[in-house]
């Protein structure tokens, strides 16, 4: 057994021998070069755990959730969502993007409704739905707003109501928080932890900050780049809720454990793979 | 008050050449036959339009039915055609070549071979509308269509959008400012030609009643023709800016005060 998997019985996603690889044509002559994103990448997440993904750029991260989400293939291995093989987008996964990806030209509530309209919800359930999670980012008072007519923060609360309200079972969230000044960020951080404990979803969270990964998750998986590989995993055991937690010995320790790994100043955890990917 | 000395600013230019125009001829600085004063020219206006048996209006009334006539078969081909194109490669692939080929081809250097098609009545001139307009439609609505933010795209994608409801909900609105933009050069161009084309081969419109006011010396009606056309594209343009504004309020400007 490797140490990305678990063995538990509630175990919500499981990733076996990913890789992904991009052909890449050079500039000069047709040869082509391999560039290899994933590389033997397996992982088991448990049902309602937030875990946090860290690594520097190009380790595949970003490759990750796109294949998490469906929206991109794996040349090999695959990624079990309870035991059933990701293929395609559904609406079992949410996704929530550094850049908002909010619909212009839709209000704040008809944006929030987007996933409902593709499952095809009448509009008066499509409605209560929408009132509900608005309620749940604070934002129902700016249910008629247009996307242009708000701050950073409050679009990234829109995106995050948008994508819980189709009631996915998974969270994937790309660097949400990234492009946020150092206080918004952290309210929403605060915002999300509250909002998982309300709604249980599995979160998967891709961050480049280790601060970030550590008040957020249940465990924080390190990648290494070139070719994006799983160097480490950390449980995150500190005390919730997490108010204050920043200020203990504990979570000092943990930053530079994990920084270390990101850095690559300790050795990586052996990872076993066996052949039949169990 | 603001608004007043806006309005000033904006129109001062406008009312000091209508005031030449009136007061150059009457002095007799320039030949009131060849320029008639403005005020002549209006009560011209008036009288074919509201006098006697209001001579003007059947000529607008046509050159308003073949200008929106292919106008909206524009906007009925160029759009769809563009979101298609714009979309999927290999409509690209196969369309875009010819599209670059025919919109080079300028639309009077066809209007004889729509003649030699469709004969001298409505269709050739609806036909040559159509031609200049098309491509204004059809290449703006392309670009609109590969600007869309690819992020938005992938957003509805992952909320289970198939390729239907991405073109619907995301793409199409996404380009409707670009196609705004072709819809009103499309417009402009629309107008040009129409009126080329009614004062080369047409028996009736204002194009035709421009150049056939000169032949017959009527002045005043060949410049009350002019002002027509200008006025007609003046509403045009003015209907389709209220259309875009309505349509992409929710595009931020820079244009703001």
């Amino acid at each position: 057994m490797s140490i990305g998997q678990i063995a538990d019985k509630s175990v919500k996603i499981s990733v076996r021998g990913l890789n992904k690889c991009f052909t890449c044509k050079r500039e000069k002559g047709n040869n082509m070069r391999q560039f290899v994103a994933l590389k033997d990448f397996s992982l088991d997440v448990r049902e309602s755990e937030f875990l946090s993904i860290v690594g520097p750029s190009g380790c595949g991260k970003s490759t990750f959730l796109d294949l998490l989400s469906g929206l991109a293939e794996p040349t090999s291995g695959g990624i079990y969502i309870d035991g059933k093989k990701v293929e395609g987008p559904a609406l079992d996964r949410g996704i929530v993007m550094q850049g908002y990806a909010l619909f212009p030209w839709r209000s704040v509530r008809k944006n929030v409704e987007y996933g409902l309209e593709v499952k095809g919800i009448p509009k008066q359930e499509r409605r209560e739905i929408s009132q509900k999670f608005l309620e749940l980012v604070g934002l129902s008072e700016f249910a008629e707003r247009y996307p242009y007519e708000l701050s950073g923060g409050m679009k990234q609360r829109v995106a995050i109501a948008r994508a819980l309200a189709y009631d996915p079972e998974v969270l994937l969230m790309d660097e949400p928080f990234g492009a946020l000044d150092a206080q918004t960020r952290e309210i929403l951080q605060d915002e999300l932890l509250r909002i998982w404990a309300a709604t249980q979803k599995t979160i998967i969270f891709v961050t480049h900050s280790i601060d970030e990964a550590i008040y957020l998750s249940d465990r924080v998986v390190v990648l290494s780049a070139n070719p994006g590989t799983l160097r480490d995993i950390f449980p995150i055991e500190l005390r919730r809720p997490r108010d204050g937690v920043r200020l203990t010995p504990d979570y000092v320790e943990l930053t530079r454990r994990i920084a270390d790994s990101l850095h690559g100043k300790t050795p990586p955890s052996q990872i076993i793979h066996n052949g039949d990917g169990i | 008050m603001e608004w007043i000395m806006k309005f000033i600013k904006k129109s001062a230019l406008i009312f000091l050449i209508l005031a030449l125009w009136e007061i150059l001829p009457s002095l007799k600085i320039i030949r009131p036959s060849l320029l008639p004063p403005f005020s002549d020219v209006l009560i011209t206006w008036f009288q074919l339009i509201f006098l006697g048996k209001h001579e003007l209006i059947p000529d607008i009334l046509i050159s308003l039915q073949r200008a929106l006539l292919g106008f909206g078969f524009a906007l009925l081909i160029g759009v769809p055609l563009g979101l298609l194109i714009g979309y999927f490669k290999s409509f690209s692939d196969v369309f875009s070549p010819l599209v670059h080929i025919c919109r080079q081809i300028p639309a009077l250097a066809l209007f004889p071979v729509f003649i030699l098609f469709f004969g001298i009545e409505e269709t050739s001139k609806v036909t040559i509308v159509f031609w200049v307009s098309v491509w204004d439609i059809l290449l703006n609505t392309i670009s609109g269509v590969q600007h869309t933010d690819l992020l938005l795209i992938k957003a509805a994608r992952s909320m289970g959008a198939d390729t239907e409801r991405i073109l619907a909900s995301v793409v199409l609105p996404g380009a409707v400012p670009a196609l705004m933009t072709g819809l009103r050069l499309g417009a402009g161009s629309a107008i040009k030609a129409l009126v080329a084309a009614e004062m080369i081969g047409a028996k009736a419109g204002l194009g035709f009643q421009v150049i056939n006011s000169q032949y017959n010396f009527q002045i005043s009606k060949m410049y009350v023709s002019i002002l027509s056309i200008a006025l007609i594209g003046i509403i045009l343009n003015f209907i389709l800016e209220i259309i875009e504004k309505k349509l992409t309020f929710w595009k931020p400007t820079i244009n703001e005060e």
